[in-house]
């Protein structure tokens, strides 16, 4: 029982902290600082092996493999933040790619092309968010499905090539520039601010926390959990096509399997940021903290002289390791609060 | 009684199915076909009973796939450099028991959530494979390995009898002795088998390391089949894989099912993909076909547990009281 009556915010889920509001902050941010930690001794680090890694050249470069990411994450965080998982995101980025370059390819207008790519995005966001809330199906299991449904139709609409050929709009979308930050960087930041606003502020974001952080009790207060998680999983799909936008006009062409392995870095870089997978505990500036974290080590590792074919193991041993490492943290975290109780 | 309706579908099914692509492809029930079906299901059913035994536990492994490439190019490597084709063999089930391994420690020991640590080791897998190999394939493998996956005895193939014995093992395993009985609480409820004295954490570091070996093993027979070893010679491996576990009737939710029922599966699977590649259906298109079907299969799964087992809600906290 805990020692002090509830405070008036008290959040509405997961589990209160006890005790005088200011420990509850201490214990919040500590997740996240040690990534911060990590993200700075990074920069430092790169620097010295090499001082070109902070040329603009090389920002920009980072900015533009940054952009996508960050998207994906963002989607990511929302759905973990409901217990749930999305192994999809690099199939669904290769699809509604596939249905932008292709809708481009004959010469549809611009933005009914990326209104098309959206659409699907969100609608294989939608039949993962209808297969778990509904079907009852494990997450890890429907989004895995997604990935086979999603891939083999990218690769049966292009035949295995990337589709190419689109107009001059596409690369000024690509690379342009707003000042000297890329217009892609600009466009993924605003809507991880977006997000950022809407999961902090409003009912429905307080939802999305609610289911993952107890769902029985959503269910009893009469949140509709159902919709929310439908909804969560299809803000995941939207974004991860607003990603596929980006490499397309990054790269002016559609491959049917342009990122893969963006879910591994994307759920790398939520869980780094301090989100937990059992009790929706996570915040989307963590999220862009691992993110970033993410993005410069596979930045960087290029300036150390680690062969190409292994980059690819080494990073995903980092990965693995710093996710260990933060699961064992939150535990501690968790077993120093629950003492409390 | 009931424990033989579930098998019983699944036989029901594979009859329909053989005569419906009987009727559909002719080519379907030449006695080539046949024993090629029959190889191909042997091949899955080595990569999928480790994966059965984990997923009784309420487990998974993502990763087997994987170690599959991984397996295959370090006993490709291997043998490149003139060494005896069995230390090859022991190097590749050493290095699959060894990613298993890892699974089980980060399942078991950090604690992450199995699909997290197994998809973490998935990557690191495939890219090690990626690493070692590039874009290279080994071949030209000794006779004798080669025989292992192509080779008969008494007209019997030998990937038939390699999977006999395993799915056998793995049975006797599951169904005759403490441990598999352990494995099955396990999975009906961790918390009641940990009070009950079982040794969860141990008894899954054996159980993902036994995946990871048996992938391992199965990655030798595939490149052995082919007399290839790429990075790339177990890519969209994974569906599959899954799809028999679960079309077999083993549970993912755990204490449910069992190596019989992954024997079925790896017969329907791997007629289901046999008869897509005689009715000349484009490999991406069978992908997105096996996405469908282990969804498909997941949800009938998960309707009819309901009625077969009263089980708690997954996401309430109550423990359950055993139900076998």
């Amino acid at each position: 029982m805990s020692l002090f009556p509830p405070s008036a915010e008290t959040p509405v889920a997961g589990a209160a902290v006890p005790g005088p509001r200011r420990r509850s902050w201490r214990l919040r941010l500590l997740a996240v600082p040690g990534t911060l930690w990590v993200l700075l001794a990074l920069v430092i680090g790169f620097t010295l092996v090499d001082p070109r890694f902070l040329a603009s050249a090389n920002l920009q470069g980072l900015a533009y493999a940054l952009s996508p990411l960050l998207l994906v994450a963002t989607g990511m965080t929302l759905v973990i933040l409901t217990r749930g998982i999305d192994l999809s995101s690099a199939s669904v980025v290769g699809l509604s790619g596939v249905a932008t370059g292709l809708a481009l390819h004959f010469a549809w207008p611009v933005p009914a092309a990326a209104l098309l790519g959206l659409a699907v995005g969100t609608g294989c966001g939608l039949m993962n968010g209808m297969l778990v809330s509904v079907g009852r199906v494990a997450p890890f299991v429907a989004t895995l499905g997604t990935t086979g449904v999603g891939a083999g139709v990218a690769i049966y609409l292009t035949n295995g090539t990337p589709v190419v050929g689109f107009g001059p709009t596409i690369s000024t979308l690509g690379s342009g520039a707003v000042g000297p930050v890329p217009t892609a960087f600009v466009l993924a930041g605003a809507v991880f601010l977006a997000f950022a606003a809407v999961l902090g502020g409003t009912r429905f974001g307080a939802h999305v926390r609610a289911v993952g952080g107890n769902p029985e009790a959503t269910r009893l207060a009469g949140i509709a959990g159902r919709r929310v998680v439908a909804t969560v999983y299809g803000l995941a799909g939207l974004l991860s096509a607003l990603a596929a936008l980006l490499i397309l006009a990054r790269d002016d062409s559609a491959a049917p399997r342009p990122a893969v392995g963006i879910e591994f870095d994307a759920i790398a870089a939520v869980v780094l940021g301090g989100a937990s997978f059992d009790d929706g505990r996570g915040s989307l500036w963590g999220t862009l903290a691992g993110a970033a974290t993410i993005a410069l080590v596979r930045n960087g590792l290029t300036y150390t002289g680690i062969p190409t074919n292994w980059q690819l193991p080494v990073t995903g041993t980092v990965i693995i390791l710093a996710i260990a490492a933060a699961n064992l943290q939150q535990r501690h975290l968790r077993r120093v609060r629950d003492s409390w109780s | 009684m009931t424990r033989l309706v579930v098998p019983a579908t699944r036989v029901v099914a594979l009859v329909i199915l053989c005569g419906a692509l009987a009727v559909a492809a002719p080519a379907f029930l030449t006695a080539d076909n046949v024993i090629n079906v029959l190889r191909q299901a042997s091949l899955l059913v080595v990569l999928s009973a480790g994966l059965t035994l984990v997923v009784l536990t309420a487990g998974i492994d993502l990763s087997v796939a994987a170690v599959v490439a991984l397996t295959a190019t370090v006993a490709g490597g291997v043998m490149a450099n003139d060494v005896a084709w069995p230390l090859a063999c022991l190097a590749g089930i050493g290095v699959g028991a060894a990613a298993g391994a890892l699974n089980g420690g980060l399942v078991a020991l950090v604690g992450l959530p199995a699909f997290l640590a197994t998809f973490g080791v998935l990557y690191v897998a495939q890219g090690l494979a990626q690493g070692a190999a590039g874009s290279q394939t080994y071949s030209g493998f000794p006779p004798a390995f080669l025989f292992l996956a192509r080779g008969d005895i008494l007209g019997v193939p030998v990937l038939i009898l390699l999977a006999a014995a395993v799915a056998g093992s793995c049975a006797l395993l599951a169904n005759r002795t403490a441990f598999g009985r352990e494995l099955y609480v396990i999975g009906a409820n961790q918390v009641a088998a940990r009070l009950s004295g079982v040794p969860v954490r141990r008894r899954l570091l054996v159980v993902y390391t036994l995946s990871g070996g048996l992938a391992g093993a199965a990655g030798l027979l595939f490149a052995a089949r082919v007399d290839g070893a790429s990075a790339d010679i177990s890519t969209d491996l994974l569906l599959p894989t899954l799809t028999v576990v679960v079309i077999g009737g083993t549970s993912l939710f755990g204490g449910e099912g069992g190596i019989g029922g992954t024997v079925l599966g790896a017969l329907l699977t791997a007629v289901l993909l046999n008869g897509m590649n005689l009715l000349d259906i484009s490999s991406s298109l069978q992908l997105a076909a096996m996405g469908v079907l282990v969804v498909a299969a997941v949800l009938i799964d998960g309707a009819t547990s309901r009625l077969r087992v009263a089980r708690p809600s997954q996401l309430s906290t109550v423990p359950s009281a055993p139900t076998r």
